[in-house]
C-alpha cells in the first residue's frame, strides 16, 4: 500500500523554567503559550523558540486557552482565579482577574466566537464576558462538574462523576441530564458536532449521537481513559488509557464504531500522554511516558488490519507530556515534563 | 516510574465544629519548614489562612460493581495529580474531609489509583472528636464510630466544656470502638505538630513501633484509679441498679434484643439489666498516685485478674491482695468496707465502669484511666488476637485472603505482625477494606516471637476470627 511519506521535521527548542500542563498555539501559528504546573505563563515564538514570560499565576496553572481570532489569553489557576492576560505584552504583569473562587475553576473555554469564557466551578457552570462580567450561571448541577466544552456559541456541554449535562444558555437557561457510566476523564465534540465522547475513569470511553439520541460503551481498556481526540472530519476518535501502551481508534463511518474492532496504533512503550489530531488534516500525533513523539495516519488503508505502522518516531530525552497542532497543521508543539518545549514542521 | 519518595498524606475527618479548622489553622501557621497542601471538602465558616488551600467538592466513584471497597475520590485523584506537576514537591498533604465522610474511600484511593499510590502515602488518618457532642452523635448517627473506627489518631477535642468523669466515659467510648488509636486530649485543638503530622500510620516499619498499643483492647479492666489513701479503714459505696441503668441508657442501649444478641457474642458475666450481678475489682498498692506508677501496674493488675476472685458481700471487709474481689451488687447497690494497714497509694482497678455501678471511693482518684475491654456496646469495634504459636504461610495467605473477600466491606482497617515458621523476619501487613499490603520486615532476631493481630470493623465476631487464626497455625 502505497502512500505519500509524511516525516516531522525538528525546529527550534527552549527550556522553561516550568513544568508544562498545557498549550495554546495562536491562531496564525507563529505564536505558542505554554501554562507551567508552578504557575508561570510563557509566550513563545514559533520563530527561533524565543520565550517571554507573561507572568505568574501562583500556586500554579491548569489551563490556557487562546482567543479565538484574537489576542486575549484565559487561564485557570490552583488559585482558584480565571484571569485574562494580554497575549501579545511585552512585559510581564499579573493578568485581569475575572473569577474568583475556592474551588479549581476546571474545563476553561472561550465561546467559538472568542466573546466569553466558560467553566466548571464546583457544580455550576459559569460564563463571564470579556469585562469580568458574569453572564450566566447555571446549576447547581447534580454532581461537581470536571470537564466543560462548547457546542456551539448557545450550548455549553459540562460533565461530572455519572452526568453528561447540556446546558443551553440564556434565553433558555436548561440544563439537560443524561446518564454517565462513571466519572469523566475527558469530553470531547467531533468537529461536526454530532458525537459527544467521555472516556472514564474505569476503562470504558462512552459515545453520545446527540441527534440519534442514541449512546453506547466501549470498554476493554487498561486504566483510565485520559486521552481523546477527534479527527477534522469526525471520523476517527483517538483514544487512550492509563495502563496501555496502545492508541485504540473508532471509526464513525458507515454505522459507527458500535460492533466493530477499533484501529489499533502500535509504537509507544509506555503510557500515552497526550494525542493531538491536525485539526484540519488526516495526521495525529501521540506523545508518551516512553520519551517518544509518533504521527500516525489512521486510515482507510489500514481497515481491516489489527495494526498500523507509525510513520515517524521521534525519541526525545525523557518523556513526553503533550503534543498540540498549530491551527494550520503544519506546526506541532512538543512539551516534557523537564520544561523542554520543541517545534516540528510536518512534511507530508 | 523511578523510586522516589512518597509525600505522606495525613486526613483529617471530624464532625463540622468538631475544630477540623482551628488545627488546620494551628498546624498551618506553627514554624515547621514543611511545605503543606491542603485540600478541603468543607468550607466551614472560619476559613483556612494559607496559599496553598485548594478547595474540592467530594466525588465519591463507585464502580459498577457497587463494591465499597472499590470507591474512590475523584476529586482527590485529580488535585493530587495537578500538585506532582511541580518540580518542587509538597512535602505533606493534608486532606480535611467534610463531617459527614466515610474516611474509606479517602484512604483507598491511595491504594487504588495507580499514580497516587507511586507518589503518596497515607501517614495517619486524624479524627477530631468534640467532647460535647460525640456521645449524642455515636447514639443517632453511623459516621462517627465509622470515623474512630478508622483513626489512627483521635483528638478528643473541647476538654475544657466537659468534666474528667465525661472524658474518661468517652475515652472507654473510643477504646471499644478502636483499640489501637492514640487518644489526645485537646483544648482549642492544641498539641505539638509531631503528634499529628509523621506519624507513619500505614508505613509497615512503623506498623510494627506501636506493637504495645495493638493489644490496647485486650485489658480484663475498663477502669482504674489510682488514691492517696490513709490507714484505717476507708468505704466503698456502690448506688447500685439505678445508675447502672442510667449508664446503660447513656451508651444507647435501649434494645433488648440487641442486648441479648450482645451476651451471646460476648459470653461474660451479664451486666446489662440483671441487678445481682459481681463487680470485680484489684486493689493493690502503688509506687506513687500517679499516672505513671498506675501504667506501672497495669500488667501486674492483669495478672491479679486472672486469680480466682473472692466474694465480697454488701457490709463485709477487703484489703489490698494479689487476687482480685468480687463484689456482690444488690439492687440498691451495696456498701464494702476496705482496710488499709500501711498509708500509701493504691490502685483500684474495675472490671467495668465505675459509674457503670455508681460506684465511688470515699475520696476521689488522683488520677484514673480508662480501658478498652473485650466487651463493648458498638457495632464497631476492635478485636486484637495475640498468640506466640508460629504460623503455616500459605494457610495464612488463604485465611486473610478469605477474610478480606468475605467481610472486606466490614473490616474498616487491619493491622499485624506474624510469626510465620521458617520465617527469620517478622512478616507485616496493614490493610483497609479489601486492600492490602504486607511484606517480610526485619529479623526477629533477639525478640519473642509473637503474633499480634488487629481488625477494627463492624460487627466481628470474636470466635471467628480465633478460629480463623487457629487453622492458621503450623
Amino acid at each position: 500500500m502505497s502512500r505519500p511519506a509524511a516525516v516531522l521535521v525538528a525546529g527550534p527548542q527552549v527550556l522553561l523554567d516550568d513544568y508544562p500542563v498545557d498549550l495554546a498555539w495562536s491562531p496564525d501559528g507563529k505564536q505558542l503559550v505554554v501554562a507551567g504546573g508552578e504557575g508561570r505563563l510563557h509566550r513563545v515564538a514559533r520563530e527561533g523558540a524565543q520565550a517571554t514570560l507573561l507572568g505568574t499565576q501562583d500556586p500554579g496553572l491548569l489551563s490556557v486557552c487562546w482567543q479565538p481570532g484574537g489576542k486575549l489569553l484565559a487561564t485557570a489557576g490552583q488559585d482558584g482565579s480565571v484571569r485574562l492576560w494580554d497575549a501579545l505584552a511585552a512585559e510581564a504583569s499579573d493578568g485581569t482577574v475575572i473569577h474568583r473562587g475556592l474551588q479549581w475553576p476546571l474545563g476553561l473555554a472561550f465561546e467559538p466566537r472568542g466573546k466569553a469564557v466558560a467553566f466548571a466551578a464546583g457544580k455550576h457552570v459559569r460564563v463571564v464576558g470579556l469585562d469580568g462580567v458574569l453572564r450566566e450561571e447555571l446549576g447547581p448541577h447534580d454532581c461537581a462538574l470536571t470537564q466543560l466544552a462548547w457546542r456551539n456559541g448557545n450550548e455549553v456541554l459540562a460533565a461530572g462523576n455519572g452526568a453528561l449535562f447540556i446546558d443551553r444558555l440564556a434565553p433558555e437557561s436548561t440544563i439537560t441530564k443524561h446518564a454517565l457510566d462513571g466519572a469523566p476523564l475527558t469530553l470531547s465534540i467531533s468537529p461536526d458536532g454530532r458525537v459527544v465522547a467521555n472516556g472514564l475513569q474505569d476503562g470504558q470511553v462512552m459515545f453520545r449521537h446527540v441527534l440519534a439520541q442514541k449512546k453506547s460503551r466501549m470498554s476493554g481498556y487498561d486504566g483510565k481513559v485520559t486521552q481523546a481526540a477527534w479527527s477534522a472530519n469526525s471520523r476517527y476518535l483517538a483514544t487512550a488509557a492509563t495502563g496501555g501502551k496502545v492508541i485504540i481508534v473508532w471509526d464513525f463511518s458507515g454505522k459507527g464504531p458500535e460492533g466493530s474492532e477499533p484501529l489499533q496504533l502500535q509504537s509507544h512503550g509506555d503510557r500515552i500522554e497526550s494525542l493531538a489530531f491536525q485539526p484540519e488534516g488526516p495526521y495525529l500525533a501521540s506523545g508518551g511516558r516512553d520519551w517518544r513523539v509518533v504521527l500516525w495516519r489512521p486510515g482507510p488503508a489500514a481497515q481491516g488490519k489489527q495494526a498500523e505502522a507509525s510513520l515517524d518516531v521521534h525519541l526525545l530525552d525523557g518523556p513526553v507530556s503533550l503534543v498540540r497542532w498549530s491551527r494550520d497543521g503544519r506546526q506541532l508543539a512538543v512539551a516534557q515534563a523537564s520544561g523542554r518545549l520543541r517545534f516540528y514542521t510536518l512534511q507530508a | 516510574m523511578t523510586d522516589v519518595k512518597r509525600i505522606p498524606v495525613t486526613v483529617l475527618t471530624g464532625f463540622l465544629g468538631a475544630g477540623k479548622t482551628t488545627l488546620l489553622n494551628r498546624i498551618l501557621s506553627e514554624n515547621h519548614g514543611k511545605r503543606i497542601a491542603v485540600i478541603e471538602n468543607e468550607f466551614g465558616e472560619v476559613g483556612v489562612d494559607h496559599q496553598l488551600v485548594i478547595g474540592a467538592e467530594e466525588e465519591i466513584f463507585e464502580t459498577s460493581n457497587g463494591c465499597i471497597c472499590c470507591t474512590v475520590r475523584g476529586d482527590l485523584i485529580r488535585v493530587l495529580g495537578q500538585l506532582l506537576k511541580r518540580r518542587d514537591r509538597f512535602d505533606h498533604v493534608l486532606i480535611e474531609t467534610t463531617g459527614m465522610a466515610d474516611p474509606g474511600p479517602v484512604a483507598q484511593t491511595f491504594f487504588l489509583d495507580e499514580d497516587l499510590k507511586a507518589q503518596f502515602v497515607i501517614d495517619a488518618i486524624v479524627t477530631l472528636v468534640d467532647a460535647r457532642h460525640f456521645e449524642q452523635h455515636l447514639k443517632t448517627m453511623k459516621e462517627p464510630a465509622i470515623q474512630v473506627g478508622f483513626a489512627d489518631v483521635v483528638l478528643l477535642n473541647k476538654t475544657d466544656l466537659v468534666e474528667e468523669a465525661d472524658l474518661v466515659r468517652i475515652e472507654r467510648s473510643i477504646r471499644a470502638i478502636n483499640g489501637t488509636t492514640t487518644i489526645h486530649r485537646t483544648k482549642n485543638a492544641e498539641l505539638p505538630i509531631e503528634a499529628v503530622l509523621g506519624i507513619g500510620a500505614f508505613d509497615l516499619e512503623r506498623v510494627l513501633a506501636t506493637d504495645s498499643s495493638f493489644l490496647a483492647p485486650q485489658y480484663p479492666f475498663e477502669w482504674a484509679g489510682a488514691y492517696e489513701l490513709a490507714a484505717g479503714r476507708h468505704i466503698l459505696k456502690a448506688s447500685g441498679e439505678h445508675a447502672h441503668d442510667h449508664g446503660h441508657e447513656s451508651h444507647g442501649h435501649d434494645d433488648h434484643g440487641h442486648d441479648a444478641h450482645a451476651h451471646e457474642d460476648h459470653a461474660h458475666d451479664d451486666h446489662h439489666g440483671h441487678s445481682h450481678a459481681d463487680l470485680k475489682v484489684a486493689l493493690l498498692p502503688l509506687a506513687s498516685a500517679t499516672a505513671e506508677a498506675l501504667a506501672a501496674q497495669i500488667e501486674p493488675a492483669v495478672r491479679v485478674f486472672a486469680e480466682v476472685a473472692q466474694h465480697v458481700e454488701s457490709g463485709d471487709t477487703f484489703a489490698p491482695a494479689v487476687h482480685p474481689h468480687a463484689l456482690a451488687m444488690q439492687c440498691m447497690g451495696g456498701q464494702y468496707r476496705i482496710e488499709i494497714a500501711t498509708a500509701g497509694a493504691y490502685a483500684l482497678f474495675c472490671e467495668h465502669a465505675p459509674e457503670e455501678f455508681g460506684l465511688q471511693l470515699s475520696q476521689a482518684p488522683v488520677v484514673q484511666q480508662a480501658f478498652a475491654s473485650h466487651h463493648h456496646d458498638q457495632e464497631i469495634n476492635s478485636i486484637g488476637i495475640s498468640d506466640p504459636r508460629p504460623l503455616d504461610a500459605r494457610k495464612v495467605n488463604d485465611w486473610l485472603s478469605y477474610l478480606l473477600q468475605s467481610r472486606g466491606e466490614d473490616i474498616l482497617r487491619m493491622k499485624g505482625v506474624l510469626n510465620i515458621r521458617g520465617e527469620t523476619r517478622r512478616y507485616v501487613f496493614h490493610g483497609v477494606h479489601m486492600m492490602f499490603d504486607g511484606r517480610p520486615d526485619r529479623p526477629w532476631g533477639d525478640t519473642v516471637r509473637v503474633n499480634h493481630l488487629v481488625f477494627i470493623g463492624r460487627k466481628l465476631d470474636r470466635n471467628e476470627l480465633e478460629a480463623g487464626f487457629a487453622s492458621c497455625i503450623a
